[in-house]
């Protein structure tokens, strides 16, 4: 196993008080695998992304369970450990790739800091990466991009240039936030085959975190599906998105307007998005599920079905 | 109802919206689709009277809508817009009950009287899906989904016969933007409203509209019934969007 994360509590101080934002999470990462974790807006999965790495700031409190790179007790380690595993072991990709680079340097300085900084190799053999890094990220002229600045690349090129940074090294975990949410369609379906096509060749894992499912399904050798701070459904992309037993995962699939008939309305989840100010006791879906019975008003169990496929839900105990 | 004639927009040397013709009639919703930069929004802006034609012609319901680089307001609030992000397109310092009613001010006295009216608003508020109680509270105590519920009746309470959507449901969640998009539906039909939806989300327009603008680089390069332009689309830029687009069922 190469990431495991096993009953992830966490919470924040806030002006309101202590605000619970996950809620038992457990996750694991095989080497070489593409797994997608996706949710709607409050749903704690870049909350859990930033933890592996430990990037909250320091209003996160971690209240329970564990995170474990390659049998590495994550939460436990100094400042300094942490460091040695960012970028270098566990790389990482954000939704804004502006904010992810810096303004005033130089693309190519910028990926051969890096390179010499993981590599340890003398600068001209930096470069020579550098430009490499920026080849196998489809660069038509990499050269080229390696004198430019960032403000003179469009948005596409530029996450280009920030998984070339989180590659040029091949990490063993990549986490990806978003990372094609800022593009275009016609970008977005060449950064992610890239990034597919890189985890292929470099054995490198990736955990992808989304909102979109069409994402998902192209993407993700298995899916986690978060709710509330909470995983409520996990398995294999085809088992959790053709054969969901949850029904929050089946309601939002409903509700998605691909494929659905024009005279008909879409069916709707009701009520409002997840609000940790107002997190009920039991399930979290429990205020806006179609299904719910007096027993949801406890925490649901986590059932384990055929091939890995489990839900948290009181329906899948029958 | 609506006819958009050659119409151009520069930005310096930049072409931003070039020769682009298309019309909208009573009753069907219409949809431009095209990735960042390809001027849809632009046209909206021309239409509504928020930015001028370098060149071309608008008009709605054979009223010519720019002339001589001045918009010449059609009927008061006949024609209105529901921007992406409710989040910017309320005043935080409005209650909502002052938000909604804002576009009265440029209706007759009498108009303004009746639909300021509390039965009137009462009326209006839960034909979006609010309650009347929320008249009196202010947009930070809403949620994304509620904001675009208030905008839309802002939109809606002149009765208008033409709305603008510009990316409507592009900032919510998924569970959230089926209950919009089915609003707006409902109130097509309850209404007879006729939309020009704008939106690069290939399934949303897909759902939503009975006809499709692609637009490519300021350019109209295709239009055609919604369900010809998806399963046959004839120029290569609209495979190409199309095919990258990633779909569930691509899978299956």
């Amino acid at each position: 196993m190469l990431l495991e994360i096993t009953d992830l509590s966490l919470s924040f101080h806030t002006l309101y008080g202590t605000m619970p934002v996950l809620d038992r999470v457990s996750l694991s990462i095989e080497p070489g695998e593409i797994v997608g974790i996706v949710g709607e807006s409050g749903s704690g999965k870049s909350v859990t992304a930033q933890s592996v790495l430990r990037l909250l700031d320091r209003n996160a409190t971690y209240t329970g369970g564990s995170i474990r790179f390659k049998g590495q007790d994550v939460l436990g380690m100094k400042e300094k450990e942490i460091q040695g595993l960012r970028g270098k072991k566990i790389g990482m990709v954000f939704q804004e790739p502006m904010t992810a680079l810096n303004p005033t340097m130089r693309i190519g300085k910028q990926l051969a800091n890096v390179i010499r900084k993981h590599q340890g190799v003398t600068q001209a053999e930096a470069d020579r990466l550098a430009v490499e890094a920026l080849a196998a990220v489809q660069m038509k002229d990499p050269q080229k991009v390696f004198r430019q600045y960032p403000h003179e690349l469009s948005g596409g090129m530029r996450q280009r240039v920030v998984v070339a940074l989180a590659m040029s090294s091949p990490p063993e975990l990549l986490i990806a936030d978003e990372p094609t949410t800022a593009l275009d369609v016609t970008v977005q379906a060449e950064v992610l085959k890239l990034m597919k096509e890189l985890s292929t060749q470099t054995g490198t894992s990736v955990m992808l975190i989304t909102h979109d499912i069409g994402v998902v399904a192209n993407m993700c050798d298995r899916v986690y599906v978060m709710y509330g701070g909470t995983v409520v459904e996990s398995g294999k992309t085809e088992e959790v998105l053709f054969h969901s037993n949850h029904p929050y995962t089946r309601a939002l699939i409903e509700a998605l307007p691909e494929g659905k008939p024009k005279s008909q309305p879409l069916k709707v989840i009701e009520g409002e998005s997840f609000n940790a100010r107002k997190r009920p006791v039991g399930c979290v879906f429990w205020d806006r599920c179609p299904k719910r019975t007096a027993r949801c008003q406890e925490k649901p169990p986590v059932v384990e079905g055929l091939n890995g496929h489990r839900i948290a839900c009181w329906e899948g105990k029958r | 109802m609506l006819t958009v004639q050659e119409l151009e927009k520069s930005f310096g040397t930049t072409k931003a919206v070039d020769q682009v013709s298309f019309h909208i009639q009573k009753g069907e919703t219409y949809g431009l689709v095209g990735e960042s930069g390809s001027g849809k929004s632009t046209i909206g802006n021309m239409i509504c009277g928020l930015l001028a034609p370098t060149q071309g012609v608008v008009s709605f319901f054979g009223e010519e809508l720019w002339k001589n680089n001045r918009f010449h307001r059609p009927k008061p609030g006949s024609l209105q817009v529901v921007f992406q992000d409710p989040q910017s397109s309320l005043d935080v310092r409005m209650n909502i009950r002052q938000i909604i009613t804002e576009p009265l001010r440029a209706l007759p006295r009498e108009e303004r009287l009746k639909k300021s009216s509390d039965d009137y608003l009462r009326e209006l508020v839960r034909r979006v899906g609010m309650h009347e109680d929320h008249l009196t509270r202010y947009p930070h105590e809403f949620s994304g989904g509620q904001r675009q519920r208030i905008a839309i009746a802002r939109a809606i309470i002149t009765e208008p016969a033409f709305l603008i959507l510009d990316e409507p449901t592009s900032a919510l969640d998924i569970s959230i933007q089926a209950q919009i998009l089915n609003l707006l539906k409902s109130l097509q039909q309850e209404l007879g409203l006729t939309y020009l939806f704008i939106s690069h989300d290939m399934s949303v327009i897909r759902y939503m509209c009975d006809r499709v603008g692609v637009l490519y680089h300021g350019r109209l390069i295709e239009e055609n019934e919604t369900e010809a332009l998806f399963t046959e689309p004839q120029e290569a830029y609209s495979q190409r969007l199309l095919a990258s687009l990633p779909q569930m069922t691509k899978r299956s």
